[in-house]
């Protein structure tokens, strides 16, 4: 009963880059001239303030009526989105795109940092912990709102990592270059007997390690060109220059002494996050449009928010409607009753409908929807599920997906009493997908496994077998838990019309007019999976309290991404690239299935925890590549899909008791 | 001094029918060659030139579309005589129009970097050319564009009517042949294609293509007047529409000395667009702004639990393949990393393939720490995303495998497994190839079902045919893991016999076995279609009981015809699952 409508309310940022806190990151130095007088930079400390005065920017739910102005003050989110709506319909398809560019980089930036933090707050705590595998945050969640949490998370867990390392070495630690910080926190934490696993997680990542002597060298040089202006072709004041375009960043080198703790703003993600606000605001600066600009709401709303924030909700109208008739069926008088001491909240109200609930409805009827029909052994129960698509168009991009879960137990044996003595069941799961490129197909994931526990016989015992099969790229692969990976991947080379060029390379399209001029499109795969598979066959014979178990919980995530260029393959003269990816398909298939017998109060009684989700998201975004010539650059559209993401609950979360009596 | 300019061919064969006096070999200025023009150093010969080309290449809707306009001058100066031929420089004065087109879109290109500098060739004493010279530090399209003005200087006007003469012209390297007319004018004629340029890897019928030539000489055998015209409409085989002219008038001759190149670079005029180095820069383009130090961030964040942005993984592969050099500078993040960023760092290595990110692969995994590693089982199975395997890796993979053995690390042994057979397939030595194939097929017998099994994927990787009869065999195997990649692996072998033990494998008493067999066989042997032999087993129920429903999925498509929906009707009726018998009515309306 958690699981309701939520309009979200209170004091918002006015967008991605007001996340509360953001101001730590701008450091206002005052300089000290040689007559002894002291200036502060004006546009740094304009910045620093705008940056504080943006982070409860929007009053949403928290006036009435007139007080309400429906320009920060909004009596709901509604007039909120509608407001917004109005303020950016000016706004052109380039120009929202490239408010989206901004602020993607920008969550992104915090993103890294975020995590960069976490690994400074683990290596305070002298512990080091497996993180799973998920989606950055902006493709979890597309509501502005839960956005802003993720990212007041990300600023909270830089303060409470400083205030922890402050507390446990000393304020004068966030202060030292990182590599002499880690090595006194190990010292220390050594001395103090910390569960730290040496040569593992000390160092962290780019934070320890020298920084290359030179940075990335820029591609050959290019002929002089001819000054030309920087902005983007049809957008007046939406510049897409990011500073001088020849210029590194100064982000790329260590200061002297070296990076320092993120946490305290003072390592390379911090630099570059202070580098895009500076970037961002320098915009407003120059006349040209900002998301920085307190006076520019065309950076705050997207139509896809509206979308994320309320459309997406609708299904959980259906679970609360779920939820309401499950609260109807079993209230009684005393349900809402406050308790001594408190309220009556959606948890105590539970904790009385439950046992109601058990008392109306036998055990067995708690799994009533998974009952099978009877055979001679006695009850069985189970359940299956499958489902794919086909989306998209097989000469652009395509996907094709398919998935097949399911579980099944259920009585193997019955002694002369008629009590079940032997059970078996079984747990699998089937992903795959395939990707149409330009004509030619690359079967990009299949992935499998199979829990099943036999039954024990009165000659032997039985066993518990597994198996967990994998193949990607048409390659069969060693399963087992822990894949993370991201993968390129292009069409199939017999496609006959591209272009093959040896050593891996992807596939081209070219014509020849005095120059090659070059399209590619390729694929990109993100996989992880979490894989544990566990059971127990029955023992030999038969007996009144038989042994059972099948464990099995495999979390494969698939995403799949196209992609472009085209580029005349000559040094020196353009580069292109795709402006915007195309998801193909996102498919998480969580499956969580644990099945046992168990003495309960002196009884076998079979066990359940299990849960199924299913999540897609699939062929939304873009496909539009671009051309960047010396002093503009051309975007065209390829093709545009729509799209659609969903969360599918397959099966709710099941934990029940079923005595084996039930199962006979 | 000015050349009289003739429309009328001067003959020049036997100098006796002339009373001009015969050539002196020893003059300074001038040398006597049997059909090659006649250019005397301190001359430079002034043209205008026009030169449009135009291709567009479609599929569907995927398509690319170029062109090119050059207007302006072209300059050619002999610059000396000697045995090889005659040096000539040649080089544009002066460009008012020089655009290049990409997907409809028009870019100017730099004035400096194509008026200024300066190229040269050796004409033989046929008129051929078959070197060109540049500077070392000429721009990349000064060189790509006036290699192809120099081919398209046709000098082989003179030597008419011997036959087809190689060339290089606006469709790539051709055959053509020369003819005279009364007035003199000669006519240049396709008479074969030997490589399509236009759109690489192609091959063309010439009889396709429409190609034209003009050339007037002076009474020097010089070029007045050169036009060229080439064109290709290929829609239905290759979705090519092209089109070139070729124009180049002589507007004057002046006096002038011209100094020869100091230490040039010599390129083949004749040669055709190099793919690989326009990978490598188009790779380079791709990669641009993207650093070590970004990789090393997302390394970070993947040891975080976040998975990488779209396009990241790309423009990493990108990197190392632009700068194969920077492979080694992610050593130290790897060695500093952990779990997710070394995957990470190896699928990028992985994705670009080249020998240094092989290289640097094989190194971190043969380290001590190494070992300590949990994921390193992972990251072995990269190398089977390596596209060109080398081998160094191939021979890297071997020491492992023989390694773990003696250390018995069997899981090690099985996971090095899988990428020895991708390799093997895919690395070009042959005896390397024989050798990895040996040892998967020695392990495909061993006592251990975890490495028999490891073993038959890896020799599904291979995709080696005379493996098909092992294949089949262990669909036989006792241990269902070994049955299950055995029948994965016929994925890549349609062949009727693997067909027949797939769907014998349908009833194995193991489902991951029967499941396994069922997937490959509607992806890939059936491709989705119902065959007779499937429906038959469907209605019968030859098949392992718990794949109703999967049997289903793979039938409903083709509930249209009757076979099908008596087998869909005989599962309904058998199904444990009410659920499924459910759907199944509603589905067929019964």
């Amino acid at each position: 009963m958690d699981r309701q409508l939520t309009l979200p309310k209170g004091k918002q940022p006015k967008n991605d880059m007001f996340v509360p806190g953001i101001d730590e990151f701008i450091e206002v130095k005052t300089l000290e001239l040689a007559n002894g007088m002291t200036v502060v930079p004006v546009e740094v400390a304009a910045l620093k303030s705008a940056l504080v005065a943006g982070q409860k920017y929007y009053e949403i739910g928290l006036c009435k009526g007139g007080a309400c102005n429906a320009t920060k003050r909004f009596a709901d989110v509604w007039d909120w989105h509608e407001r917004l709506h109005e303020v950016t319909a000016v706004l052109s398809q380039a120009e929202a795109e490239e408010y989206e560019r901004r602020r993607a980089e920008f969550r992104g930036l915090l993103e890294q940092w975020g995590v960069a933090v976490q690994k400074e707050l683990s290596v305070g705590q002298g512990i080091v912990a497996q993180q799973p595998l998920v989606l950055p945050f902006d493709m979890r969640a597309y509501d502005p709102f839960e956005r802003f949490e993720f990212e007041r998370e990300y600023i909270e867990r830089g303060r409470d990592t400083r205030a922890l390392l402050k507390k446990r070495f000393g304020a004068e630690i966030l202060d030292k270059p990182l590599s002499q910080a880690l090595e006194q926190m190990q010292q220390q934490q050594q001395v103090q007997g910390s569960r730290w696993r040496g040569g593992g997680g000390m160092a962290s990542g780019v934070l320890a390690s020298p920084a290359p002597a030179t940075p990335t060298p820029k591609p050959a040089a290019k002929p002089k060109a001819k000054p030309q202006a920087k902005a983007k072709a049809g957008y007046a004041g939406l510049a897409t220059s990011d500073g001088d375009p020849g210029a590194a960043s100064k982000c790329l080198l260590p200061p002297a002494g070296g990076w320092g703790f993120e946490a305290n703003h003072n390592g390379p993600l911090s630099c570059r996050i202070g580098e895009f606000l500076l970037g961002e605001w320098q915009r407003k600066a120059a006349g040209q449009k900002s998301c920085l600009d307190l006076a520019n709401a065309g950076c705050d709303w997207t139509p896809q928010m509206f979308e994320a924030g309320v459309l997406a909700q609708v299904q959980k109208l259906d679970v609360q409607v779920s939820d309401e008739a499950y609260c109807t069926a079993y209230l009684d008088p005393s349900t809402f009753v406050d308790p001594a001491g408190g309220a009556a909240t959606v948890t105590v109200v539970k904790a009385r409908l439950d046992p109601i609930r058990d008392l109306v409805k036998e055990q067995l009827k708690a799994v009533g929807e998974y009952r099978r029909p009877r055979t001679p052994k006695g009850q069985p129960l189970g359940k299956g599920w499958e489902g794919g698509d086909f989306l998209g168009d097989k000469d652009w991009f395509a996907a094709g997906y398919e998935y097949d879960v399911g579980w099944d137990v259920g009585p193997a044996a019955k002694n002369a009493d008629g009590l079940v003595c032997q059970v078996e069941g079984s747990a699998h799961g089937d992903v795959g997908f395939d990707a149409w490129i330009i004509g030619g197909k690359i079967p990009v994931v299949a992935g499998s496994v199979w829990a099943e526990a036999l039954p024990g016989t009165a000659e032997k015992a039985g066993e518990a077998r597994f198996n967990a099969h994998l193949e990607m790229m048409d390659q069969s692969l060693f399963n087992t838990d822990g894949w993370k990976s991201a993968q390129s991947f292009g069409p199939n080379q017999d496609m006959g019309w591209s272009v093959q060029v040896p050593g891996g390379i992807k596939p081209r399209f070219d014509v020849y007019v005095g120059v090659p001029v070059s399209g590619q499109m390729w694929g990109e795969l993100m996989f992880g999976s979490t894989l544990g598979l566990t059971g127990s066959g029955g023992a030999q014979g038969c007996n009144t309290s038989p042994t059972f178990a099948v464990g099995a919980q495999y979390m494969p995530f698939f995403g799949a991404y196209g992609l472009g260029q085209v580029g005349v393959g000559i040094a020196g003269i353009a580069s292109a690239g795709v402006r915007a990816s195309l998801t193909l398909v996102m498919l998480g298939l969580p499956v969580d299935v644990g099945m046992r017998t168990k003495l309960k109060d002196n009884q076998p009684t079979f066990n359940f925890t299990s849960e199924l989700n299913l999540w897609l998201a699939t062929l939304a975004g873009r496909v539009s590549l671009y051309v960047e010539f010396f002093g503009f650059d051309e975007e065209f559209e390829l093709f545009r899909w729509k799209g659609f993401r969903t969360e599918v609950s397959l099966m709710p979360k099941l934990t029940a008791d079923v005595s084996l009596v039930g199962l006979k | 001094m000015n050349v009289t300019r003739s429309l009328v061919l001067i003959a020049v064969l036997g100098a006796a029918c002339t009373t001009t006096p015969p050539i002196e070999v020893a003059a300074a200025t001038a040398v006597a060659v049997d059909t090659g023009p006649l250019l005397e150093v301190g001359h430079v010969h002034h043209y205008t030139l026009d030169w449009h080309a135009d291709a567009t290449r479609t599929q569907d809707r995927a398509g690319v579309s170029g062109g090119l306009t050059l207007q302006g001058e072209l300059a050619v100066a002999a610059i000396s005589h000697g045995p090889d031929g005659t040096r000539v420089s040649v080089w544009f004065p002066r460009l008012s129009t020089r655009e290049l087109r990409v997907q409809g879109r028009p870019v100017e290109l730099d004035e400096a970097a194509l008026v200024g500098p300066r190229a040269e060739f050796l004409v033989a004493a046929d008129g051929d050319v078959r070197r060109a010279f540049f500077g070392a530090d000429s721009p990349p399209i000064f060189r790509e564009l006036m290699t192809g003005v120099i081919a398209r200087l046709d000098l082989r006007g003179a030597s008419t009517n011997t036959g087809p003469r190689t060339i290089r012209g606006g469709h790539g390297l051709v055959e053509a042949t020369y003819h005279r007319d009364a007035h003199g004018v000669v006519t240049r004629e396709l008479a074969r294609v030997l490589r399509f340029d236009t759109a690489p890897g192609a091959n063309v019928d010439p009889k396709a293509l429409s190609s034209t030539g003009l050339i007037e000489l002076d009474d020097a055998r010089v070029p007045v007047r050169i036009e060229l015209h080439d064109g290709a409409t290929l829609t239905d085989e290759l979705g090519l529409v092209a089109d070139e002219r070729f124009a180049l008038m002589r507007t004057h001759v002046e006096p002038e000395t011209i100094v020869a190149l100091v230490d040039p670079r010599e390129l083949d005029p004749t040669a055709g667009p190099d793919l690989a180095a326009a990978a490598h820069e188009l790779d380079r383009q791709y990669a641009d702004g993207y650093s070590v130090q970004d990789l090393g961030l997302a390394m970070n964040t993947m040891d975080g639990g976040v998975l990488p942005r779209t396009g990241e993984i790309s423009r990493a592969a990108a990197l190392l393949r632009a700068w194969p050099e920077r492979a080694a500078e992610l050593v130290p993040l790897v060695r500093s990393a952990s779990d997710g960023g070394r995957q990470l760092a190896f699928d990028a290595l992985a994705t670009a393939g080249t020998a240094e990110a092989q290289a640097v692969m094989c190194s971190l995994l043969s380290e001590a720490v190494a070992a300590a590693w949990p994921e390193r089982v992972l990251l072995v199975q990269r190398f089977a995303f390596v596209a060109a395997p080398t081998v160094a890796t191939g021979e890297f993979l071997l020491e492992r495998l023989a390694q773990a053995e003696s250390a018995g690390d069997l899981e090690f042994r099985q996971a090095t497994l899988f990428p020895l057979g991708t390799v093997a397939g895919r690395v070009a030595d042959p005896w390397l190839a024989e050798r990895l194939h040996t040892v998967l097929v020695a392990h495909t017998q061993h006592e251990d079902h975890l490495l028999r099994a490891a073993a038959v994927g890896g020799l599904g990787n291979a995709n080696r045919g005379d493996d098909l009869s092992r294949l089949l065999a262990a669909v036989a195997d006792a241990n269902s893991g070994v049955r299950v990649e055995a029948v994965a692996a016929l994925r890549t072998r349609v062949t009727p016999e693997a067909t027949s033990v797939l769907l014998g494998a349908l009833a194995d008493e193991d489902p991951a076995v029967a499941s396994r067999a069922l997937t490959v066989l509607r992806k890939r042997h059936f491709e989705g279609e119902a065959d007779p032999a499937l429906i038959e087993r469907a209605r019968l129920g030859q098949y392992n009981g718990r794949l109703d429903r999967a049997m289903a999925s793979t039938l409903v498509g083709s509930r249209d015809q009757p076979d099908v929906r008596v087998a869909l009707a005989a599962i309904a009726e058998r199904s444990r699952d009410p659920q499924l018998a459910v759907d199944l009515g509603l589905g067929l309306g019964l």
